[in-house]
């Protein structure tokens, strides 16, 4: 259903990036707007927790517009950017990151991922290895299944948040598209 | 499990001298250059500079939201 009002579209689409976030940090969420297009953001990365291991650093951008719809608003995503990275030697260093911007570049307009790796094809960081639509909840998933990232809540509550918040991401989806991804 | 916990992160809406605060921390800290060097060379190159660089499409986003729009063209009077 869409919102009222700009305001409320605005609040609702925070607050769903907000709550998923807040399963794995306490970090306060930095927002700015131009127009109609939104940032949320985390600058500097924020530490992470994880079970076992050395800590990460999650950063993420994702930009929104709010726009008419259906005789009230919706918040649409524009871009996402969500990277992982580790301390070495005192610097940050990005592993992974997983982009969609489409309108920054005409000739990359698909999800993809790229990933920090030494092979004998060469480095791999810029590469655009393609993907399915990330939200943030899969990226955390990703993070604690994986990196073995550390949940602020419990196992049900932190499930939860995350399957709700993913449905309700799909259920507003304007990007379902059967098209090839590369064009 | 203590109610802290559960708590949903909270967001603070910044001005744009904030965001471009943050674009320069995020450009010394990727790129070794300022925010104001970043935005210089992207104006000039445009998204050819963001070709896989790690890090630098969040800067062209950011850049987005900093640029100052406010300034008026000098137009000559007739």
């Amino acid at each position: 259903m869409p919102a009222r009002n700009q305001n409320e579209a605005d609040n609702n689409f925070a607050h769903y990036f907000r709550e998923s976030l807040s399963v794995v940090t306490n970090a306060v969420v930095t927002a700015g707007r131009e127009g109609d297009e939104r940032v949320l953001l985390y600058e500097p990365p924020v530490k992470l927790q994880r079970k076992q291991g050395d800590p990460l650093f999650l950063s993420v951008t994702q930009t929104y517009r709010v726009k008419p719809h259906d005789g009230g608003f919706k918040a649409t995503t524009t871009s996402y950017s969500y990277e992982l990275s580790v301390k070495k030697d005192g610097l940050l260093e990005i592993i992974a990151a997983f982009h969609w911007h489409p309108a920054k570049t005409a000739k990359l307009k698909w999800p993809h991922v790229h990933i920090r790796g030494n092979t004998a094809e060469g480095d791999l960081g810029r590469k655009h290895f393609p993907t399915a639509r990330i939200s943030i909840e899969d990226f955390l998933r990703f993070l604690i299944r994986d990196f073995d990232v550390k949940p602020r809540p419990e196992y049900a509550v932190w499930k939860e948040i995350l399957t709700r918040n993913k449905r309700e991401f799909v259920a507003n989806a304007s990007w379902l598209d059967w098209k090839p991804l590369i064009s | 499990m203590p109610k802290t916990q559960n708590r949903v992160v909270g967001i603070k809406w910044v001005s744009k001298s904030k965001l471009r605060q943050a674009l320069d921390s995020r450009a010394r800290r990727v790129l070794g250059v300022s925010g104001a060097v970043f935005e210089k060379q992207y104006a000039a190159s445009g998204p050819r500079s963001l070709d896989g660089k790690a890090g630098t499409v969040e800067l062209a986003t950011l850049c987005f939201f900093t640029k100052d729009r406010s300034a008026r063209k000098k137009s000559k009077r007739s």
